[in-house]
């Protein structure tokens, strides 16, 4: 029986699942705008300092936790979307690119 | 637009008499309504003179080359009833073959839900009448409808139909990542017969929470209809059939979402 229902579960999910993606949704060029003018870089001179003593001292400070409930696809988006705008203020370093890439990863650009 | 899938994997339940009485009864109230018939053996199609072999365009004409999305093409398919206000997208022979051609490809589950999506201005209900087998159409068919209606005839045998039926549902449910309220419906029932007295009984007892309280009865006035071509509430409006399928279209109606 559950055998069978993999095989059925499987054979629901190739047809009612689509994985054409449309290549210029808008929306992907707003996001993928919103990114690159968030990581214009400043001249290198203001670039390479970037990672200083203060900022590796306080990553291992702080403490991770697990998030307390599971976020919706729509909310990582809305955060991912959020912290690129916080990103975009910050100098440019190692921590910026980290935050901006790990929402382009969330944001799928 | 509303959309109600008339499904049972079992044949010979009821399926087409309860499309076209529920269909007929809606337009009766003034709404304007489209059958659709997904079974390749193309009953529903019959039952309004049209013939399943000879038919140049039909639902399985859709899958192809993106057809679903010219609303031209679409409306050019279409068919009419004995009623001005129903219309029926017929099904040919060649729906068979459906499952093989559109094998391998993705989406092909959804393509009858973009197909009323075209047409969700032209009417208010959309009725399915779908194939008595677990496949490509009537997988299109839970995927497109809001409520599920499964006619199931009280005999020992449809009672595993209907079990495979709610199994089925409940797997396309979790694919799809939403709920599908469904209604049990007894069909054929004839109260002087053992067998139908038991299975209705077991019926309640198994799936109380989604049976509908009644039952429609075996009534060859609804028979008489299909030869005429006609929808039963047309050639007798108080007949015992059409009197029970109008108490299932309030209780239809009254548990819309």
């Amino acid at each position: 029986m559950a055998a069978n229902t993999d095989i059925l579960m499987g054979y629901f999910d190739s047809l009612l699942t689509t994985t054409a993606v449309v290549e210029d949704d808008p929306r992907k060029a707003i996001v993928s705008d919103l990114l690159a003018s968030a990581a214009t870089d400043s001249p290198a001179s203001v670039y390479a300092p970037a990672l200083s003593d203060t900022i590796d001292q306080g990553r291992r400070m702080i403490t991770l936790h697990a998030p307390a409930r599971m976020i919706s696809r729509a909310g990582n988006r809305a955060t991912a979307l959020q912290l690129i705008s916080v990103a975009s203020g910050l100098q440019p370093g190692r921590l910026k690119r980290q935050v901006l890439t790990c929402c382009a990863g969330v944001l799928d650009v | 637009m509303k959309i109600w899938s008339i499904s049972n994997q079992k044949g010979g339940v009821g399926k087409t008499t309860s499309v076209v009485s529920l269909g007929g009864l809606l337009a009766d109230q003034g709404h304007r309504v489209l059958l659709v018939d997904l079974d390749p053996h193309g009953s529903l199609t019959s039952y309004f003179g049209q013939d399943p072999d000879g038919l140049e365009r039909s639902l399985y004409h859709l899958f192809f080359e993106q057809r679903w999305r010219n609303v031209d093409y679409i409306r050019d398919t279409l068919k009419p009833t004995s009623l001005d206000n129903v219309s029926m997208l017929p099904a040919t022979t060649s729906l068979a073959t459906l499952e093989r051609q559109v094998s391998g490809q993705d989406g092909m589950g959804l393509v009858l839900a973009r197909t009323l999506a075209q047409l969700w201005d032209d009417y208010d209900y959309a009725l399915l009448d779908t194939p008595p087998i677990l496949g490509v159409l009537l997988v299109n068919a839970l995927a497109a409808c809001q409520q599920l209606v499964i006619p199931t005839q009280t005999e020992h045998l449809a009672l595993k139909g209907l079990e495979r039926m709610v199994h089925t549902l409940k797997m396309v449910m979790k694919s799809q990542k939403r709920e599908l309220p469904y209604t049990i419906v007894p069909t054929l029932f004839d109260r002087r017969t053992s067998a139908s007295l038991t299975s209705l009984k077991e019926m309640r007892r198994t799936y109380q929470e989604s049976l509908w309280d009644e039952a429609i009865p075996v009534d060859t006035r609804l028979r008489d209809a299909s030869h005429e071509g006609v929808f039963p509430h047309q050639l007798d409006a108080e007949t015992r059939g059409v009197r029970a399928y109008r108490h299932l279209l309030a209780q239809l109606n009254s548990g819309d979402r």
